[in-house]
C-alpha cells in the first residue's frame, strides 16, 4: 500500500498514546462515570465537559503537522509531487476521520447509556462535529504561529483554559456579566454551549443553526489562515 | 505604508465591533466574523476568481448594509496590496535562492571538469619530466659511453672471438639508444602544458594578443596552471564581448612565490566618454557575472586571488596565486 500523506498522518496520529489516551479513553469515560456531575446551576454540565474534552482531543490530534513543520518533515514529503493544498486538505482530513468516528461513537454511547433521543444525538454529534472541525483548524492555525514546541504548548494550555472558562464550558453563558459576554462570543466554545443550550431547553433550532454557522466561519477563518506555509 | 493598510483595516473591525455592540450580537458578529474570512480570504488567494465570486455574493446577500460593502472593499484592497507586496518579495526571494543555487551548480561543473582536466595535467606533466629524465641524464650518460666503445674499438686487438663479440655489443648498445630515443619521443607530451598553454590560448585567440612571461616559471604547480588557464580564458572571452577589435595584453609574472597573471584590454572609448551617469551605467553593467565569481571561487580553493574592475578606461583581470601555498596542498 502506497503511504501516501494520508496515511501517514493517519498512523502518525494514532501511535501518539497521549492523543489515543484523550481521544479513546476520556470521552467515553465521560459518558458513562460523569455525565451527571453537579453544576453551579444544578443541570447536567456532561455536554459541556465531553463538548471541551473532543475540543482538545481533536487539537492534539491535529498537531502532528506543527511537527512536520518544527522538524522540516514537510520539506521531504514536499519533495515529492504533492502541492501544499493537497498535503494541508489529506491532514486535515486524516484527523477528522478517528475524531469524526469518536463523536458518533460517544453520541452512540450516551444514546445507549442515558436514553437520549435519536434526533437529539443526531444534532449533538453535529454541534460536536463543528467544533472538532474548528478545533482542528485552530491547530493548524496555532501551528503556524508558534515554531517551539514547549511554548506553543504552554500558551495554549493557558489560553484552552480561558476558552473554556469564557466560552461557557465551565461556566453558563447566562451567568457572564456583560463586557465577559461580548468577549465570550469571539471563542469558538461558546457557539458550541449555545447550540447545547438551544437543544438541551427544546428551543426553536434557529439558534442552534446559527451556531453551527458561526463555528463554521471559525473553521473557515482558521483553516485560511493555517494554510499557510512557509518552506524557505 | 503597511502601517497605513493596518491602521484602515483596524478602523474598519473597530466600526463593525461598535456595531455589533450597539445593536446586538446575531447583527454585528457575523459581519465580524464574515468580513475575517474574506479578508482571510484575500490574504491567500490575491485577485483569485473565487475571492471576487464570495466578495459579490457576500455584498448580494447583505446588500442594505452598506457598512459590510466598505468593510470588504476596504479590507479586500488592503489585503490585495500587502498579499501582492509579499508575493513580489516572495519571487524576489525565490529567484535570489534560484540564482545562488544555479551559480553553485555552475561552480560545481567548473570544479568537476577542472579536477579532471587537472588529473589529465598530472599525469601529462610527470611524463613530461619522465622523458626529461632520461633525456638528460641517463641518456647522454649512455650516448657518452658509447662514443667511448666505438673510439676504443681501434685500439682493441686479440682474438676474433673477443672483436665479434665487442662489436655485438656495440651494435644492441646502438639499438638500445634508439629504443630510448623512440620512448623519449613517445613520452614528450602532444599537447602544451604549463605557460606553453597559455601561450596557446592566446595564440589561438581571434583577436589580437600580446603575451609575455617574466620570471622562471618551471616551479608553477600544474593545478596552478589549470587555474590561471581558466582565468585567462574568462578574461579573453570577456574582452572579445565587450571591447572587439581592441588588442588584450597578458602578463605573467613568476616569482619564487608567487604567479600573478594579468589581462587587460581598453573598452571603447564612447562607453566612458559621457556623463557620469553614463559611467555609473557602465560600472553598473560590469558587475561581476557568474563566471568572474566562479574564478574568484576557483582562485580561493588554492590560496589565491581573482579580481576584475574597470578603471582608467582599461578591463583588467589579474589573477594571483601563491606558489609555495599551492606545494603544500
Amino acid at each position: 500500500m502506497n503511504l501516501t500523506v494520508f496515511n501517514y498522518a493517519l498512523r502518525r496520529s494514532l501511535k501518539n498514546p497521549i492523543v489515543l489516551a484523550v481521544n479513546l479513553v476520556l470521552p467515553f469515560a465521560i459518558i458513562l462515570f460523569a455525565f451527571d456531575a453537579p453544576s453551579i446551576r444544578g443541570e447536567n454540565r456532561g455536554y459541556y465537559i465531553l463538548a471541551m474534552i473532543l475540543m482538545f482531543g481533536a487539537y492534539l490530534a491535529a498537531r502532528g503537522i506543527r511537527d512536520d513543520n518544527m522538524e522540516r518533515t514537510v520539506i521531504r514529503i514536499l519533495a515529492g509531487p504533492i502541492t501544499m493544498r493537497s498535503y494541508l486538505v489529506q491532514n486535515f482530513f486524516s484527523t477528522m476521520l478517528p475524531v469524526t468516528g469518536i463523536i458518533f461513537a460517544s453520541v452512540a454511547l450516551g444514546t445507549a447509556v442515558h436514553g437520549w433521543e435519536i434526533r437529539f444525538a443526531a444534532l449533538l454529534a453535529l454541534c460536536y462535529l463543528f467544533l472538532a472541525a474548528t478545533s482542528v483548524g485552530l491547530s493548524f492555525a496555532w501551528s503556524c504561529i508558534f515554531n517551539n514546541k514547549e511554548t506553543s504548548f504552554a500558551v495554549f494550555s493557558v489560553v484552552l483554559t480561558m476558552v473554556a472558562s469564557l466560552g461557557g464550558l465551565f461556566i453558563p453563558l447566562e451567568f457572564l456579566p456583560g463586557p465577559l459576554a461580548y468577549i465570550s462570543a469571539i471563542f469558538p466554545p461558546h457557539w458550541a454551549a449555545r447550540a447545547i443550550e438551544t437543544l438541551l431547553n427544546g428551543d426553536d433550532l434557529h439558534m442552534y443553526f446559527l451556531s453551527l454557522l458561526a463555528m463554521a466561519l471559525f473553521a473557515t477563518a482558521f483553516l485560511l489562515y493555517g494554510g499557510r506555509r512557509r518552506i524557505l | 505604508m503597511k502601517l497605513f493598510y493596518i491602521a484602515i483595516l483596524f478602523f474598519c473591525f473597530s466600526l463593525l465591533t461598535a456595531r455589533w455592540i450597539s445593536g446586538g450580537e446575531l447583527a454585528g458578529f457575523f459581519l465580524i466574523l464574515a468580513l475575517a474570512c474574506m479578508t482571510l480570504l484575500r490574504w491567500r488567494e490575491p485577485k483569485s476568481g473565487v475571492t471576487i465570486a464570495a466578495d459579490f455574493l457576500l455584498c448580494l446577500l447583505i446588500y442594505p448594509d452598506a457598512l459590510l460593502i466598505v468593510g470588504v472593499m476596504l479590507t479586500a484592497d488592503v489585503f490585495y496590496r500587502l498579499g501582492e507586496a509579499e508575493r513580489e518579495r516572495g519571487l524576489k526571494r525565490r529567484d535570489a535562492e534560484a540564482g545562488k543555487v544555479y551559480e553553485m551548480e555552475s561552480l560545481q561543473r567548473d570544479l568537476l571538469s577542472a579536477a579532471a582536466r587537472i588529473e589529465g595535467m598530472t599525469a601529462v606533466s610527470e611524463r613530461a619530466r619522465i622523458a626529461r629524465e632520461i633525456h638528460d641524464n641517463a641518456g647522454h650518460e649512455i650516448v657518452a659511453a658509447y662514443i667511448s666503445l666505438q673510439a676504443a674499438r681501434a685500439e682493441i686487438s686479440g682474438t676474433d672471438g673477443a672483436v665479434t663479440l665487442y662489436d655485438a655489443a656495440l651494435s644492441r648498445l646502438d639499438e638500445g639508444i634508439n629504443k630510448i630515443r623512440e620512448a623519449v619521443h613517445n613520452l614528450a607530451p602532444v599537447s602544451a602544458i604549463g605557460a606553453d598553454s597559455l601561450r596557446n590560448v592566446c595564440e589561438k585567440f581571434p583577436g589580437e594578443v600580446q603575451f609575455n612571461i617574466f620570471g622562471n616559471t618551471s616551479r608553477v604547480p600544474v593545478h596552478v596552471w589549470n587555474v590561471l588557464e581558466a582565468c585567462l580564458n574568462e578574461a579573453l572571452t570577456n574582452a572579445a564581448k565587450h571591447a572587439p577589435g581592441e588588442i588584450s595584453r597578458v602578463t605573467l609574472d613568476a616569482t619564487p612565490h608567487i604567479v600573478r597573471l594579468c589581462v587587460e584590454n581598453a573598452t571603447p572609448q564612447s562607453r566612458f566618454s559621457g556623463t557620469k551617469a553614463t559611467n555609473t551605467l557602465t560600472r553598473a553593467s560590469h558587475k561581476p557575472g557568474v563566471g568572474l565569481r566562479n574564478l574568484r571561487h576557483r582562485a580561493a580553493s588554492v590560496g589565491g586571488n581573482f579580481s576584475a574592475n574597470l578603471s582608467d578606461g582599461k578591463f583588467r583581470a589579474v589573477c594571483v596565486i601563491p606558489i609555495m601555498y599551492s606545494e603544500s596542498i
